[in-house]
């Protein structure tokens, strides 16, 4: 976008170059010297521009250049004042051409010399009628197309404004406008081209004199409407009309931005009254009630001199009042108005009862100032009374002028004055650091992600202005300053809120005088930006200390700021800040800071330092160390099954021995029977010595073999009991760290506590009911994502607890209950699941009405015997609610049913316990994520499967005895309770292959929606540690499993969900009628659409809403919101005025014109307060204009009158 | 037995994206078509068959056959959903595309599983044959009329080439056109 204006700006810049310098060259050929170095100057200004890249040139010179060859032909047509329009031109601040006043009149004295010399030659060319086409051809031709080109300009600036003035009700000047257009169009052809644009040129003018003062300008626009030119015939009649028209449409007090077809933006830039500064004001009205009673008690008596006196210090006062208030204007008139009550003080003859009078026409004139100080013309009637010759000590014209220019420049400076008022010294406490104590851990997270992205953003930016940077950069900076302030006040880190405050003041001011900061000014800009770099890197954890040195360097952006406040802008090079500039902050820790702010750092600095990770990052981690679990399994199982090869091997070991040990005796006994296997030594006899033969030998050395194998086997045995201790010992390590990384996904319930409290806050008044909300178990340590899921089904309980369950106060009392409803939220712990109970102590469920609705829809029959129990399920159905559809009031959140659904579909189950008088107890149980799991191994079939203890209560090995059957059902009788009995065979649809008779060899009882089933399985395979898997991307969830384990021999298993499995079977054998479509009851909550530039407002708002019970959609900008818009249709839109791209007013009436959605109702919450704002808003068509920060009371009651009306 | 898959046959059908002068299926592959393209570029396109039909997926897509031995079922799925298995620790659904096709053919004898893609968007396929690299040059077509309706959603694109049609198969299409059916109908 940048780079795409840039380019057009800088085309423009060329082709403005190309004509002037075709002009310079025919006049030099021509000798129109003066016209030449004319044209010298003003190419030599340009080609600056472009060198230097500030192709940038405001609208209002980018028409004087467009208009300098109808300036340039005019002067060869000898026009009068032609050349004094040239050298204006010349003059254009924009243009910045250093040439002193007499080189001005020198070269105006050139160019009417040169046309005197011509002007014989060039009369008679004229009479000729050849002028055009001779001698000058070429600026003939170079004029007469450009003029074509500018009047077409001109006509859709003129649009514009026509367009501008319809949005804006001013259909008089839109009429205007629209006959001008008819008639140009008409006339072009015909009409003397330079007469037509100076009548084009004229009515920019006019048009902006009518907006501010209509009934004068009324006239001078009828009268350009009656130029000849333009041949538009309007009668009296319709001259009158128009005239009327003119006059009662004018409402609008504010100058149109002149040439810019972009009012929102525009006007968006301008600054903001906040709710510090019209206090401010108001002190000031009451000190004028106080002075003027003081007047109104003057007595002319003896004590005349004492009540002047007062009177004198009250004005002390008020001028003291007034310069803290920011109106240097007032207080200058007050400091006059106190020299005269001193005259008076010191000559008391000269204080008349006229005297007395003028002082009290003064303060009502006072009065009136302060309550019009806004408005244009604001303090006129007050300096003009002071010119009033009964004054003793006269203001002289130049005083009134100067004071008159502060008022007005008051007007400005108090808007700026935002939230806080700009101080003069900055204190530590403005750069402090410090997180509030009840920061929202949520914002604060967010913040923290966006902070270190946009001070990086903001120093790009005050660097790119450093190096010639364009306006966009300093846009760019004064956004972000804008988002970072909001943000940070929001959160409530004062120290980067109060920085940026006046970042942005500084920012704003320039872009608004179209200048660029000059080199001091930089400097100090570029200080802060490293300031904010690192507050952000010390908010992050990223550095141990905040910024050394902020403190001045907030005082140097103060110094500026409030230089700004009091004499505008500096000039081109500005001079050097009145105090010395310290050293940049230190962007290294520094161990030796000692400042004030060593105290509040130390206490921040206790907080760990964190490190944000992606939450990918730790699920990969999770997987891999489930993996690691895995191959350590499977190296298990191999280990087992070396070790019995290796015990069985023993065995064989032992029999080798034993036979070795055997053949060895007898190679003994057949020696001792002599039967010498060698004859070969006969001197000895065998008992002598041994004779040792070959078998002998080998026998020995086979029992050697044999004992020394399995020696070795030993060995390896215990070398492998080694080995299992290892793996043993890195199974644990893998477990615990499989624990550690779920570690890092533990959020405390504490953390969502506040919310929970907030929505029955909001509930609470929004049914007029009266409640407390207590909560156990918050210190519980959950997995984060389980608590986030859990969110929005606490909230739906709570609400429909106030809403449904909570009697009206007078019926509590009636009940002999205390008036005040109590709500009890209960988080604990069971196994794997988390379990939450809500009780309230309200008037239970409504059994009748459930019964009714029931009967109603025909899910059973009148006459149908129900228990309680299968009432009590009938609310959790989906798209079952016995309310009906008028007293759902819309953004109240859903049905119980819609809280079951949303359990359900976590996985997780619901239960209701009511007590009819004394309230319902809802019991939520939310599985924890399961990675690993003790888990059973059973055949179904040929199937393997693994069963987790989800549901699981017992496991149980029954007998036949056990076992009865009731109409055709089988029942498991077990310590005087009947459990229902269903195999797991039949569960699963597979065939059962037993043989009849044969006993199952275990039952499990488990539980679901609240009754418990008894499950018959074949066999129990194995009892293990399984970590279970999902299905993957594509198939994350099928029903009836949890998800898939591998098991040690690489095979999967399917994890079976029990309590899933037998509900689904429950489903299809229910008594009752099932509805035949799910309708997702999310998508029966109004939709809210929020446009926000900046993510922690979006993410506020967001939670605000959806805590309300809005389904919210959001978009950063106007474009995304309208992308957005094709596939969604919000209820309502909330948006910012402020944003990138597309602002909030832009994308307002872009709305108001699409016909289906034209009605949507649209709030505008902003921080711009002024009128000027709120009343392009709603010209724009807001419905609602809301200024940060905003009340969420009262944004809600909004919203729900938007909704009602929208619904009636 | 984690580590066993068939190693040799896995890295005939590796794609290597990162090196564009290695054309892996070229020359070692035993395509079901007589003739291969022998100009091979990055552009080319990952043909497989099931029954009668011919789908489509990007080159630049992980693939690889895996030993269809290890196949776990899963008991009360839908037909076409044939279980899983176990790809270097990642559980692989294998949806058997021949019984969407419901048009009573039998499926041939010398059926190979396809993995595509990596880690948890790894889904197999069984193929008939081996799967087929294709020069990018189609000509485009429109929907053949007895398309079963779960395919038809899947669809993508219907392209020619050499009188085969082939259709690009978008694998989220597919699994949202199956979501609805994950769970067996009872009868």
């Amino acid at each position: 976008m940048l780079q795409h204006a840039d380019n057009t700006e800088t085309t423009r810049l060329k082709a403005h170059i190309d004509t002037i310098d075709q002009l310079a060259n025919q006049a030099s050929e021509t000798n129109y010297f003066g016209l030449q170095d004319v044209c010298l100057l003003i190419l030599e200004a340009l080609n600056e521009r472009l060198h230097n890249e500030i192709p940038a040139i405001t609208t209002e010179l980018d028409l004087c250049l467009q208009n300098f060859p109808v300036r340039v032909v005019e002067y060869l047509q000898n026009t009068a004042n032609a050349a004094e329009n040239i050298i204006s031109l010349l003059k254009h601040p924009d243009l910045n051409i250093a040439l002193i006043d007499d080189e001005f009149t020198l070269l105006e004295q050139t160019l009417t010399d040169d046309s005197t010399a011509q002007h014989s030659y060039t009369d008679l060319v004229t009479e000729n009628n050849a002028y055009a086409a001779q001698h000058y051809p070429e600026i003939r031709t170079t004029a007469n197309d450009t003029q074509t080109q500018y009047i077409e300009k001109h006509l859709s600036t003129l649009e514009n404004y026509a367009n501008e003035a319809a949005e804006k009700a001013q259909y008089g000047l839109q009429d205007v406008c629209l006959l001008i257009i008819d008639a140009v169009q008409t006339q072009q052809a015909e009409a003397n081209p330079v007469e037509l644009l100076t009548l084009l040129d004229s009515l920019p003018v006019l048009i902006n004199h009518y907006n501010q003062d209509p009934d004068n300008a009324t006239d001078a626009l009828l009268a350009a409407l009656n130029q000849p030119i333009l041949n538009i015939a309007l009668i009296d009649d319709e001259q009158n009309m128009l005239r009327t028209l003119l006059i009662e449409t004018s409402t609008v007090p504010q100058a149109l931005p002149a040439n810019d077809n972009n009012p929102g933006l525009e006007a968006a830039t301008h600054p903001t009254l906040p709710a510090a500064s019209l206090e401010l004001v108001e002190l000031l009205v009451m000190q004028a009630h106080l002075i003027e009673k003081l007047l109104d008690e003057i007595i002319f008596n003896d004590d005349l001199s004492s009540h002047l006196e007062s009177i004198d210090d009250e004005l002390e006062r008020y001028i003291n009042v007034s310069k803290i208030a920011g109106f240097a204007g007032l207080a200058q008139l007050c400091e006059h108005v106190q020299h005269n009550t001193q005259y008076f003080h010191s000559h008391p003859d000269t204080f008349t009862p006229h005297q007395q009078q003028l002082l009290q026409t003064w303060i009502g004139h006072v009065k009136h100032y302060l309550a019009t100080f806004t408005e244009e013309d604001a303090g006129l009637a007050l300096i003009t009374h002071l010119n009033d010759s009964q004054w003793p000590v006269a203001l002289t014209p130049d005083i009134a002028l100067k004071v008159l220019n502060h008022l007005r420049h008051t007007n400005l400076s108090a808007e700026q004055t935002a939230l806080p008022k700009r101080t003069h010294l900055a204190s530590d406490n403005d750069v402090s650091l410090t997180l509030p104590s009840d920061v929202n851990q949520e914002l604060l997270g967010i913040l923290l992600h966006e902070l270190p992205i946009y001070t990086q953003e903001f120093s790009q930016a005050i660097h790119n202005l450093q190096q010639d940077g364009s306006a966009e950069d300093l846009n760019v900076a004064q956004r972000i300053a804008h988002t970072l302030k909001g943000s940070a006040n929001t959160v409530g880190i004062g120290g980067i809120a109060v920085l940026t405050h006046h970042l942005e003041d500084i920012l704003e001011a320039y872009a608004k005088a179209h200048k660029m900061p000059g080199s001091a000014a930089i400097n100090v800009l570029i200080d802060a930006a490293d300031c904010l770099e690192a507050m952000s890197e010390f908010l992050i954890g990223m550095s141990q200390q905040p910024p050394d040195g902020a403190r001045q360097i907030l005082q140097e952006i103060l110094d500026w700021a409030n230089q700004i406040d009091q004499s505008g802008l500096p000039d081109q090079e500005e001079s050097t800040p009145r105090q010395p500039r310290p050293a940049a902050v230190e962007h290294t820790a520094n161990t030796t800071a000692t400042t004030g702010l060593g105290d509040e750092s130390s206490s921040i600095s206790q907080q760990t330092a964190m490190v944000r990770v992606p939450s990918e990052q730790i699920d990969t981690l999770l997987r891999m160390s489930g993996e690691s679990l895995i191959l350590n399994s499977q190296a298990n199982e191999r280990l087992r099954r070396l070790k019995a090869q290796l015990l069985a091997m023993d065995t064989q070991f032992i029999t080798l021995q034993r036979l070795s040990d055997e053949l060895e005796q007898l190679i003994d006994i057949q020696d001792l029977t002599g039967k010498t296997l060698s004859g070969i030594d006969q001197e000895f006899d065998s008992l002598e010595m041994d004779q040792y033969n070959e078998l002998y030998t080998t026998s020995r050395r086979l029992v050697e073999a044999a004992f020394d194998a399995r020696e070795m086997n030993l060995d390896a045995r215990s070398e492998l009991e080694h080995m299992s201790e290892v793996l043993e010992y890195q199974q644990r390590l893998v477990i615990d760290t499989q624990g550690a990384i779920m570690q890092t996904r533990l959020v405390p319930v504490a953390s969502i506590t506040s919310r929970l409290q907030r929505t029955l806050r909001q509930t609470c008044r929004l049914t007029g009911k009266n409640s407390e909300l207590s909560l156990s178990g918050e210190q519980l340590m959950i997995d984060g994502d389980v608590l986030n899921a859990m969110i929005d089904p606490l909230m739906h309980i709570l609400r429909n607890a106030v809403d449904h369950g909570l009697e009206s106060e007078a019926e509590r009392l009636a009940a002999g209950k205390p008036s005040v409803g109590l709500i009890n939220l209960e988080f604990d712990r069971e196994g794997n699941n988390i379990l939450v109970r809500c009780r309230d102590d309200g008037r239970g469920l409504d059994f009748a009405a459930i019964r009714n609705t029931a009967e109603q829809r025909g899910v059973i029959q009148q006459d149908q015997d129900v228990s309680e129990e299968e009432l009590k399920r009938f609310i959790l159905r989906p798209n079952f609610s016995t309310r009906t559809e008028s007293t759902q009031t819309s953004g109240r959140g859903v049905g119980m049913n819609a809280v079951h659904f949303q359990v359900v579909s976590l996985g997780g189950s619901l239960n209701l316990y009511s007590q009819h008088g004394k309230g319902l107890t809802i019991e939520l149980r939310m599985p924890l994520p399961i990675s690993r799991s003790h888990a059973l191994l059973a055949m179904a079939g040929t199937y393997r499967v693994a069963i987790t203890s989800k549901g699981l209560k017992q496991i149980l090995y029954a007998v036949a005895d056990d076992f009865s059957s009731v109409g055709g059902e089988q029942i498991l009788h077990m310590e005087g309770i009947d459990y229902p009995v269903i195999s797991l065979n039949r569960l699963l649809h597979v065939a059962e292959n037993r043989k009849k008779n044969q006993r199952h060899s275990a039952v499990l009882l488990i539980e679901h929606d609240e009754k418990t089933s008894a499950v018959l399985l074949d066999s129990i395979a194995d009892s293990l540690e399984l970590v279970i898997k999902d299905f993957g991307h594509y198939l994350k969830k099928i029903p009836g499993y949890i998800g898939a384990a591998i098991m040690g021999d690489g095979a999967v298993a399917p994890v079976l969900d029990m309590p899933a499995l037998l509900r689904l079977s429950a489903q299809s054998t229910s008594a009752y009628v099932e509805p035949a479509e799910i309708i997702d009851p999310r998508a029966l909550l109004s939709k809210v659409l929020i446009v926000d530039d900046s993510l922690s407002q979006r993410r506020s708002l967001e939670q605000l809403l959806s805590d309300a019970g809005f389904a919210v959609h959001i978009a950063r900008d106007g474009i995304e919101a309208i992308e957005l818009l094709t596939e969604v249709t919000p209820d309502i839109i909330l948006t910012d005025l402020e944003m990138p791209r597309m602002n909030g007013i832009e994308l307002t009436a872009h709305l108001r014109t699409q016909a289906q959605i034209k009605n949507l109702p649209i709030i505008m919450i902003t921080s711009r307060t002024t009128q000027k704002h709120h009343k392009l808003a709603e010209d724009a068509g807001v419905d609602f204009y809301l200024v940060k920060p905003v009340r969420e009371d009262d944004l809600l009651s909004k919203i729900q009158y938007l909704l009602q009306k929208r619904n009636q | 037995m984690l580590l066993e898959y068939p190693t040799v046959e896995r890295e005939l059908f590796e794609l290597n994206t990162q090196d564009p002068t290695v054309k892996p299926l070229a020359t070692s592959f035993n395509s079901t078509e007589d003739h291969l393209n022998p100009d091979i570029s990055d552009e080319s396109v990952l043909g497989f068959r099931v029954g009668n039909l011919r789908f489509l997926l990007a080159a630049n897509i992980f693939c690889e056959i895996v030993d269809q031995n290890k196949v776990s079922p899963l008991p009360n799925v839908q037909p076409w959903f044939s279980g899983v298995l176990n790809l270097r620790g990642d559980i692989v659904p294998i949806i058997d595309l021949h019984i969407l096709l419901a048009d009573g053919s039998t499926p041939l004898k010398n059926r190979h599983l396809l993995a595509i893609d990596k880690g948890k968007k790894t889904v197999a396929f069984w193929i008939d044959g081996y799967p087929q690299m294709l020069s990018p040059h189609f000509t485009s077509a429109s929907a053949p009329d007895d398309l079963p309706d779960v395919l038809r959603q899947a669809i993508t694109d219907y392209s020619r080439q050499d009188q085969h049609l082939w259709l690009t198969l978008s694998l989220d299409k597919l699994f949202k056109a199956l979501s609805v059916h994950t769970v067996q109908d009872k009868d």
